[in-house]
């Protein structure tokens, strides 16, 4: 017998893929500059992590 | 020139002790960076920055007829400062790394012993596997590319690329690419969500560093082994066999396709003049393709390839050059050949203030690297020229340094009457 899914699963699914595609968008840069700015000792200044112009390194 | 992306990249790479010249798809990258060069479309402004040893910041501004676009791109490396262990500012980074050329390829060597890699502290395992995250925003179009590498030792490593577009279908779509290079032998598997691909490549050097390390300019010979034999033993070393292939499937589209490739490659340029010939055939497609790249001086660099369809009889040879144009550090005098200048490249120092003993020490160690080496040069600008006969045209190129920006001057025109200048451009780039 073959595995079926009910139809509210499968709207289930498609709203997690489309919250995860927009969690994804919006939070995978913010995930980085989080982990330059965690990751690092001394912690450097967000605003120098931020800004891709050169500024003084905290 | 080379984006910052892929400048962090190699940065990353030669950290990581990972030969990206082992894969696949760079069996031709000594002939395809002289014949199949990019060219700035319009007016491009990039401004990068390195706040920390482990992330870089890189912001893009683009004018093509009038319409305005741009992206920023963020990186994230580890262990931690990792990034600094190359030259990643514009104003002293080596132009010939930076903007692509002839790529001199070297002799593979075995991959590093996973054991020297391990730092204990007080009985714990303390290192931690190198990864690099990247992701990079294009505005106004709100696209993200990302990618994901990861290194579980000095041989394996996964690369997980994906790209989000609410315009494309599905929203995006994603590639995993499971990566083994030992030295002699790389191979890659591939999955990607568009079209449900799935593919296979390997490549295979039919030599490898025995160990033997790379003779420094001056030295005749390797102690223990008479000069005859080191020297044969070192141009052994300097010339080498790859061959390679891929095949791929799409269970979506239901289209397969497959490709080997050969490769002769020599690197050094004390005993014989580093060239690369290639050879791929793709049997599916009909496709031979046939190149061969020399750099016959410090500043000159000549490609050349040759395509035929067996299918359709057709066609295309390409031709391609470049001229590298060198100043003298001390002097300031503009050379176009390097190999005859019998100037150090000691800077001026200030002789009024007597040396401290720690800027003694830096001389004495400055002057032994100046007297064991050839002069050094830096690389100031390049010129490309590249035509070809199928769509007769010609590219040309300039690049090259100017103060602390690196700069791309390009255009391809058509050589028929009826037409003009297809493209030109301006590229700058500022990384600090």
């Amino acid at each position: 017998m073959a595995f079926r899914l009910s139809e509210e699963t499968k709207e289930r699914i498609v709203k997690f893929h489309e919250l995860s595609q927009v969690a994804f968008r919006y939070g995978f840069i913010p995930l980085i500059i989080y982990l330059g700015w965690s990751q690092t000792t001394p912690r450097p200044s967000l605003i120098s992590l931020l800004s891709p112009l050169p500024m003084n390194r905290a | 020139m080379r984006s910052y992306l892929e400048h962090i990249l190699g940065s990353f790479y030669t950290a990581a002790g990972w030969n990206a010249e082992n894969h696949y798809a760079n069996l031709t990258a000594s002939s395809r960076d002289l014949l199949d060069f990019d060219l700035p479309s319009g007016f491009i402004l990039h401004v990068s920055s390195l706040p920390t040893g482990s992330s870089a910041s890189s912001g893009t501004i683009k004018n093509l007829n009038g319409v305005v676009d741009g992206a920023i791109s963020y990186f994230y490396s580890s262990p931690e400062n990792i990034l600094l262990k190359s030259k990643l500012r514009s104003e002293d980074v080596e132009l010939t790394k930076y903007l692509s050329g002839y790529y001199q390829l070297h002799l593979p060597v075995t991959a590093e012993d996973p054991i020297y890699r391990e730092v204990w502290r007080k009985g714990q395992r303390v290192d931690s596997k190198y990864s690099l995250l990247y992701g990079k925003l294009y505005l106004p179009s709100n696209t993200l590319e990302s990618m994901f590498i990861r290194q579980f030792s000095p041989t394996d490593q996964i690369v997980v690329s994906a790209v989000s577009d609410p315009r494309i279908r599905h929203g995006g779509a994603i590639m995993t690419q499971l990566q083994h290079n030992s030295g002699r032998w790389c191979s890659e598997m591939i999955y990607s969500s568009h079209e449900a691909l799935i593919g296979f490549r390997g490549l295979y050097n039919f030599a490898v560093d025995s160990h033997l390390p790379e003779l420094p300019l001056g030295v005749s010979s390797i102690p223990g082994i008479s000069g005859s034999s080191a020297s044969s033993l070192f141009q052994l070393q300097q010339s080498w066999f790859s061959a390679g292939g891929e095949i791929y499937y799409g269970a979506l589209n239901k289209a397969a396709g497959v490709s080997v490739g050969l490769r002769y490659a020599t690197s050094s340029s004390f005993v014989n003049t580093p060239t690369t010939t290639t050879l791929t055939l793709n049997p599916v497609m009909g496709q031979l393709s046939v190149a061969y790249a020399v750099q016959a001086t410090n500043s000159t660099s000549f490609a050349s390839r040759f395509d035929f369809n067996a299918f359709s009889y057709e066609s295309n040879l390409t031709l391609g050059c470049e001229l590298w144009r060198h100043k003298n550090r001390d002097s300031k005098v503009d050379v176009f050949t390097g190999l005859e200048s019998n100037n150090t490249a000691v800077e001026k120092k200030d002789a009024t203030k007597p040396p401290s003993p720690a800027q003694k020490s830096s001389e004495y160690s400055e002057f032994a690297t100046t007297t064991s080496q050839p002069p050094s040069l830096i690389d100031e600008s390049v010129w490309k020229l590249r035509v070809a006969t199928d769509s007769p045209s010609v590219r040309l190129l300039w690049e090259g340094r100017m103060k602390a920006f690196l700069f791309s001057v390009g255009a391809e025109a058509g050589l028929r009457a009826d037409q003009g200048v297809k493209t030109f451009g301006l590229e700058l780039q500022y990384a600090a």
